[in-house]
């Protein structure tokens, strides 16, 4: 799944981000949370969660907390 | 639950789901928080809401290859905005992505000359071999008006394997 959304959703982020690097610009993200759906191989619908953040510059660390806390 | 970069590019950090990590209950919606700590040590807070609103699996009708050209058609999915298409090959390492298509709208995808526009790395499907044809189906955020990439609300998987001939 990875090469899925990394592959296009990275070329989004080289177009938007990376025309302002340099130290006088400040720093700004963007995060992006999304519903991924599937059907199991016995039938019904499974869901997962993926999670993105595209900034002008790089990160060292970068943490989710849902709205249940975790 | 922390988030990763891809190698040494560290302007993207995500996290994507394993097989494992699937469950039959969706996410909660609600606002999700991201603390950034950014390459000068500077803490950053922002946020993202996930909606309720989710978009299901398309089911691919039909598929064909005939005189060179493949045909892959699908039943449209209810809140469904764009869909994406790949031919890919499960590999033991991952996928070989042989074509993808960017957002497109309707139920039909057609690829003519189907030697020459599907391919990966120039060598194209052979004979015998089994691959998978992938319908995506997209839906965005209420808001998202531009830069729908940043934007997306949930995205659906649909597959089939063919063989080649």
């Amino acid at each position: 799944m990875k090469k899925i959304f990394f592959s296009i959703l990275a070329i989004a982020a080289l177009i938007t981000f990376n025309s302002c690097n340099d130290d006088e610009t400040p720093f700004d993200a963007d995060a992006d949370v999304l519903v991924l759906t599937r059907y199991s191989e016995t039938g019904p619908p499974e869901f997962a969660a993926a999670y993105f953040v595209y900034a002008n510059k790089s990160m060292q660390d970068v943490m989710v907390i849902t709205p249940g806390g975790q | 639950m922390e988030l990763g970069a891809d190698g040494n590019y560290t302007a993207t950090f995500f996290k994507e789901p394993a097989d494992e990590d699937y469950t039959s209950t969706p996410p909660t919606p609600g606002e999700y928080n991201f603390d950034i700590l950014t390459e000068k040590n500077k803490e950053v807070l922002i946020s993202d809401v996930l909606e309720s609103n989710y978009v299901m699996p398309v089911e691919i009708t039909s598929y064909a290859l005939e005189d060179n050209t493949l045909s892959i058609g699908w039943e449209e999915t209810a809140s469904a905005e764009a869909y994406r298409v790949r031919f890919i090959q499960m590999t033991d390492d991952g996928e070989n992505v042989y074509f993808a298509t960017n957002f497109i709208e309707g139920d039909t995808l057609i690829v003519e000359n189907a030697t020459s526009n599907i391919n990966y790395q120039g060598t194209p499907p052979q004979p015998g071999e089994d691959y998978t044809i992938e319908v995506m189906a997209y839906n965005f955020e209420a808001d998202a008006e531009a830069e729908l990439f940043y934007n997306i609300q949930s995205i659906s998987t649909a597959r089939r394997t063919i063989t080649w001939e």
